[in-house]
């Protein structure tokens, strides 16, 4: 067992078990979200060395002052653990709300500052302390500084149940600096990108989308949505108009479960590499389900698309 | 000249990580102690590897293999899991064109790893 000491306090963690669960157990007020070491809310530092694996997608600086996540680490030595202060939140106001289906939201912040962000990045929205979920930004940069998310109700969703009922226009609330590296390059604009998205996986891929579209790419770009029933494919009208304004855009909404006219039968990431088997040179975004996002992620490459080009991120739902 | 050198440095390894890791993934018998982690940072791993097979600069050591792979061998990685890997490296070099020469001396940098790779 491996004693973790903090604020002056100690706390034991058993063995099996990760910092962040030792700390909760013994009722240590501890900020985390995902659980599954991809938000980092449970950023916390120590004063040895971390293992490589609980510094998963850290910066170089982080890495070098020992930061790690709390939410991956079973530790098994002793350590002196300090909380990393968190300036990485801004202040922004809800713009608007309103529903792009019954159980999906469009939510529009403005930040209080100028942000800046690349489509198809996430932030953390911190609804108290011990209630922060990342969100995927659904737009894409602009002077207004506004952001836009796709929040899913989910039945016992402590941050979408709040944010579908309590928040309102004019309420402030707190956004992390933006993460994740499933974004647009402009220098290759003549490449084929190839999306596949599920539920409100769609997110981040509109905002890629729209960026790739506003910066002129010339190469094919295909999207394909898919959802349970025809009604999750919750942009399949904006998604339609895009694709006969624009000749080198493509949309496919498909459909896994029963058929319905207008869509394709099948799951969306299926019918992408029936469609596309050659890979070869392709950039690939896949995002939405976990396990859908790593099965298709081994498919791509092993249809002959670089690792370096193929983008993803994993929708992990936290109630 | 070093057998890094002859076989093209990391530019060879580039050539070859891709390949090699495509074959892994295909072949039903050992893909499953390949699937574990994200793909980018198992192409990471695995390019690290195969400069120290190819017997390049490397910061690998026995401890390291052999902890590495401790989890795997409590799974049931054996010596048939080894052998179909390592068929599958000279696979990718032949594919590649290198010498046959060149493949012998890589394969028996690989082989050396067998005894901490297997936790023996």
């Amino acid at each position: 067992m491996a004693t973790l000491m903090l604020g002056g306090e100690r706390y034991e963690c058993l063995p099996g078990e990760t910092v962040l669960e030792a700390l909760l157990r013994q009722k240590v007020e501890v900020s985390y979200g995902c659980k599954q070491g991809i938000c980092q809310t449970c950023l916390l530092r120590s004063d040895i060395a971390p293992p490589d694996n609980v510094q998963i997608n850290l910066t170089t600086d982080q890495r070098s002052k020992n930061c790690f996540l709390a939410c991956q680490w079973q530790a098994e030595e002793d350590i002196s653990i300090t909380p990393v202060l968190s300036h990485d939140f801004v202040k922004a106001k809800v713009v608007s709300k309103s529903l792009l289906r019954q159980d999906i939201l469009k939510l529009t912040l403005k930040v209080q500052k100028p942000f800046k962000f690349h489509a198809g990045q996430f932030v953390n929205l911190k609804k108290s302390e011990s209630v922060v979920r990342s969100y995927s930004i659904a737009n894409t940069p602009n002077q207004e500084n506004t952001v836009e998310f796709h929040i899913r109700l989910l039945a016992n969703g402590q941050f979408s149940q709040w944010a579908f009922s309590e928040l309102v226009a004019g309420d402030v609330i707190a956004v992390s600096e933006p993460k994740g590296s499933c974004i647009y390059s402009p220098t290759e604009s003549t490449g084929n990108l190839l999306m596949i998205g599920t539920g409100t996986g769609l997110a981040p891929l509109s905002g890629v989308l729209a960026d790739a579209l506003e910066l002129k790419h010339t190469g094919v770009i295909h999207l394909f949505h898919g959802s349970q029933y025809s009604e999750g494919l919750y942009l399949d009208t904006e998604l339609n108009q895009l694709a006969e304004q624009y000749n080198n855009f493509l949309y496919t909404g498909c459909v896994s479960k029963g058929h319905s006219s207008g869509f394709v039968s099948g799951r969306a990431n299926d019918r992408a590499f029936l469609e596309y088997p050659d890979l070869k040179g392709w950039k690939v975004f896949i995002c939405g389900n976990p396990d859908m996002v790593k099965a298709s992620q081994t498919q791509a490459f092993l249809k002959g698309a670089s690792c370096q080009n193929i983008y993803s991120d994993a929708f992990v739902l936290s109630q | 000249m070093s057998l890094f050198e002859r076989l093209g440095g990391e530019g060879a390894v580039d050539a070859a990580v891709d390949i090699f890791y495509r074959k892994v993934l295909a072949d039903d018998s050992v893909n499953r102690f390949f699937e574990s982690t994200d793909i980018t940072e198992q192409s990471v791993k695995l390019k690290g590897f195969l400069t120290m097979a190819f017997g390049g600069p490397n910061n690998y050591s026995g401890k390291d293999l052999r902890e590495g792979h401790a989890h795997l061998v409590k799974d049931g990685l054996n010596d048939n899991h080894f052998d179909a890997v390592a068929g599958h490296l000279s696979a990718t070099l032949e594919e590649l064109g290198v010498a046959q020469d060149l493949i012998a001396e890589v394969m028996a940098v690989a082989g050396s790893t067998r005894g901490d790779v297997l936790g023996k």
